[in-house]
């Protein structure tokens, strides 16, 4: 069972999950992510303010009842951050 | 528990506000994050979909409201929301801009003048009017064929809406020590310089806008009535001047005191 906790946080834990990079100078290759898309379904509920509140699915604790997943998917880019326009 | 129960309904608008809010801070958080590889890059976010299940509710004052959908709830509506990142240069030329706003007073600070119903009020917020500046852009026949607010109310609003006003002032410190007064308000004059008095007595003019008169107060000046005369009105306000406090170094010159 997991906690429902910021849809910001949730985002950032999604970067957080995916290793970056592999290989290096003793594979004799590097590799190295420059882009990724997430699409997921996530559980949802709107806390204090409107915000919403977010989680993984329950997966094997879900039960029949349980309300119909909501679902992101989000696309995330590594910036040069000298050349952020945001 | 997640899922949880359904939780109380909100309005579309502070959702939407709230979740923009916290994609900004998910970009935040991307961005201070430094990639683990080679070369020295941050993760910036670019676009977001989200499918969310909510009840859509209307409450009693026609605001239209969302609930998340609650276990064992059936019929939920889908909102499909799609957030893309967007260069601040298309920020700027697409966000509402209270500088150059010709009139940027709420429309409650018509007070009486404007007579409108709280249903022609919302009629108004959802054309995006929400200033007075923005109801003195609107034909109020185009207004009561479109959207039902009656022109002879939006008449006699807009009628109030360029009656001049005085809102406040503030004290400019000027490089030679000198002090000019800011009369800031709205409609202060058409074209013509108005006639500005300070506690009764005439004061030089020396810039005058719609939005703001600047003045040249008498040394004596500390405290009284503002009138001006513009276009045939006279509208008043106060004004304080704060008194300069001496330097404990020198004695002399120094800052002012805090506005009153």
């Amino acid at each position: 069972m997991s906690d429902m906790i910021d849809m910001a946080d949730l985002l950032v834990a999604l970067v957080e999950a995916v290793p970056l990079a592999a290989g290096g100078p003793d594979a004799g290759v590097a590799v190295d992510v420059e882009s990724m898309e997430v699409d997921l379904p996530i559980e949802t509920r709107l806390g204090d303010g409107g915000a919403l509140l977010a989680s993984f699915p329950r997966g094997r604790m879900a039960t029949d009842f349980d309300p119909e997943l909501a679902r992101v998917s989000a696309r995330f880019a590594l910036l040069d951050p000298s050349r952020r326009t945001g | 528990m997640a899922g949880g129960k359904p939780g109380r309904a909100f309005p579309v608008e502070e959702f939407l506000q709230a979740i923009m809010a916290q994609l900004d801070r998910a970009q935040d958080a991307l961005a201070a994050k430094v990639s683990t590889t080679r070369r020295p890059l941050t993760w910036g976010l670019k676009d977001v979909n989200l499918d969310l299940r909510v009840f859509i509710e209307v409450n009693d004052a026609g605001h239209v409201m969302m609930r998340s959908a609650g276990p064992n709830e059936a019929g939920s509506s889908t909102i499909q929301l799609s957030f893309t990142a967007v260069t601040r240069p298309m920020v700027e030329e697409n966000t509402f801009s209270f500088d150059i706003e010709s009139d940027p007073r709420s429309l409650d600070d018509l007070g009486p003048g404007l007579d409108l119903d709280e249903e022609s009020r919302r009629k108004l917020d959802w054309m995006g009017v929400r200033t007075v500046g923005q109801l003195k852009q609107i034909d109020p026949r185009v207004a009561q064929a479109a959207i039902g607010i009656p022109a002879g109310r939006l008449q006699a609003a807009l009628l109030a809406a360029t009656r001049p006003t005085v809102l406040g002032h503030d004290v400019v410190q000027r490089p030679d020590g000198s002090r000019l007064l800011r009369i800031r308000g709205a409609n202060l004059t058409s074209g013509v310089v108005p006639e500005v008095h300070l506690a009764g007595r005439p004061v030089e003019v020396l810039e005058a806008s719609a939005s703001q008169i600047l003045v040249v107060p008498h040394p004596a000046h500390d405290e009284g009535p503002v009138e001006v005369y513009t276009d045939g009105h006279r509208v008043t306000g106060w004004f304080r001047m704060p008194r300069p406090v001496a330097s404990p170094s020198n004695g002399a010159g120094g800052a002012l005191e805090a506005e009153a």
